[in-house]
């Protein structure tokens, strides 16, 4: 059985169609998390839809598949994040294997936006995982603390944590980000 | 550098993020490596051909796939069944039933124990009696939530044996060493001279582990028993384990698992436990029995027995409450 042909989802949906529909807010995700990387979020994207793809018979319980897709993400970022953190994966990257030309230079952005995001990149995994989705998706602590399985106490000082380191490099924080 | 301010500064880098579509480029090759396939490049054709095109189309692909599930079936090697496959992905059967996996990333499935494995190449596994043994690469497995008297799914590791009961994690599996990190469910480690350990979502365990400790060594009954001093404390099960527990318990009751959630507090209220951490543990327990499960008899024989044992309870206020909405006598 090929992906494609996977059973169907609510009886009309075929896992083809929920990628179709899915596919673009799922890469938006991802290049959020890869603070704006596009290999980085295709690669992210990819891996997502294998994993939906493993539990995709249990899916038709599923209200919530926003959300469901959402939590994939994230979790498949951090992980990603964390293996990048690893001493082979930065090895490989300083032998010029992985290197992509300045993934901000894709968007359109302005210097400060592209230096902030670089900003983003030097925080360990798991502080810019949860910095990310306070920021760009605005998810409250409770929900980051669900979405990636941690404490809310654990969440609170982890963005803590990478404010402070974003304060010690030379940025203001403006006030509520906290 | 003039201090910018930084949540401005990724602001709008969000609405930039928001407003990029994806490429057409990354589509396709997201296609080709999902579902083994390129989209046709968008070429204009006349509408009599192009309905031409489609019709034979649909004859041959109709055709192709009655007699693929004729004949075919889905692919099985060493007891997998490959449920998906992209970039070479072709696992081959090598000595000893072992499955070897060269190229490529794809999704194997053992469906008579619900376990589907997403994995990348190099990776060699195996099927064994009472599961899956992995013996290299890194392995995201998905359980099927299973009836607890079908008893765990078993996937063998180098340093022991993961227990799982229906949920998703990751393995690493370096041949003498590994991890495992559980997204979500439950899993329990189980290795040689060690209880199970339970690991609790976000949690990561790492094998080799390090040999149990030493038993305290036993008293000798004949000699003359030392008196009491005064911080000589019981053993008791120490607070970390009591909070960890709770941690746990949250965690089963968010997810709506309560009967789990009840089987690990009355586990651990067994065990002996400092009289704070037993009052908190059977209120929670109580709790869960009142509002979850709503089990009036069993609510309701709880709440008396933890009133006898906590006559001076600090859940008094909260316990009158759960009783008299349960009615009980």
């Amino acid at each position: 059985m090929s992906l494609a042909a996977a059973r169907p989802l609510e009886r009309s949906l075929t896992f083809e169609e929920l990628y179709e529909s899915q596919k673009e807010r799922v890469y938006r995700w991802a290049l959020q998390f890869g603070a704006g990387s596009r290999g980085w979020a295709e690669d992210v994207t990819h891996d997502v839809f294998i994993r939906v793809f493993q539990t995709y018979d249990s899916l038709h319980h599923r209200d919530d598949l926003g959300g469901l897709l959402y939590r994939v993400t994230a979790n498949v970022a951090l992980n990603r994040l964390r293996k990048e953190r690893g001493i082979f994966s930065r090895l490989r990257q300083l032998l010029g294997d992985e290197v992509e030309a300045d993934p901000h230079e894709q968007l359109a952005l302005k210097e400060t936006s592209r230096e902030a995001l670089r900003q983003l990149e030097a925080l360990p995994a798991l502080e810019r995982a949860v910095l990310s989705m306070k920021l760009f998706d605005g998810k409250r602590q409770s929900e980051i603390a669900q979405t990636l399985s941690l404490s809310e106490g654990y969440v609170s000082k982890l963005l803590q944590r990478a404010m402070g380191r974003i304060r010690s490099a030379g940025w203001e924080v403006s006030d509520g980000s906290e | 550098m003039a201090r910018s301010d930084f949540v401005k500064a990724v602001e709008e880098a969000r609405d930039a993020v928001a407003e990029a579509p994806l490429p057409v480029a990354v589509d396709r090759r997201l296609k080709a490596r999902l579902f083994g396939k390129a989209p046709a490049p968008a070429v204009k054709l006349r509408w009599k051909r192009a309905r031409l095109v489609a019709v034979a189309a649909s004859v041959v692909l109709t055709a192709g796939a009655a007699l693929w599930l004729v004949t075919a079936g889905p692919r099985t090697t060493g007891g997998f069944e490959t449920v998906a496959a992209s970039g070479g992905f072709a696992p081959a059967l090598g000595a000893g039933g072992t499955v070897e996996v060269a190229g490529g990333s794809g999704v194997l499935r053992v469906p008579e124990e619900g376990v589907s494995l997403a994995l990348s190449s190099p990776a060699s596994l195996r099927r064994d009696p009472d599961g899956v043994r992995v013996l290299r690469g890194e392995v995201d497995v998905a359980v099927r939530k299973r009836p607890r008297a079908a008893g765990p799914v078993r996937v063998h590791v180098s340093g022991g044996t993961i227990e799982v009961f229906g949920t998703r994690f990751t393995l690493v599996e370096r041949g003498d060493s590994g991890e495992v990190r559980l997204f979500e469910g439950s899993v329990g480690f189980r290795s040689e001279g060690r209880a199970l350990e339970m690991l609790e979502p976000g949690q990561t365990l790492q094998w080799p582990r390090p040999p149990p400790r030493e038993p305290e060594p036993q008293p000798d009954p004949s000699a003359e028993p030392e008196p009491l001093r005064k911080r000589d404390v019981p053993a008791h099960a120490p607070l970390e384990e009591t909070d960890a527990l709770l941690r746990e318990v949250a965690s089963l009751r968010t997810r709506g698992r309560y009967t789990e959630a009840v089987a690990l507090l009355d586990e651990r209220l067994a065990r002996k436990l400092r009289p704070a951490s037993r009052e908190v543990l059977s209120y929670e327990l109580g709790a869960i029995l009142t509002w979850q499960l709503r089990d009036s008899a069993a609510a309701c024989a709880h709440w008396s027995q933890h009133q006898r044992a906590h006559p001076r309870g600090r859940f008094a206020k909260e316990i009158a409450n759960a009783r008299r909405a349960l009615g009980c006598r």
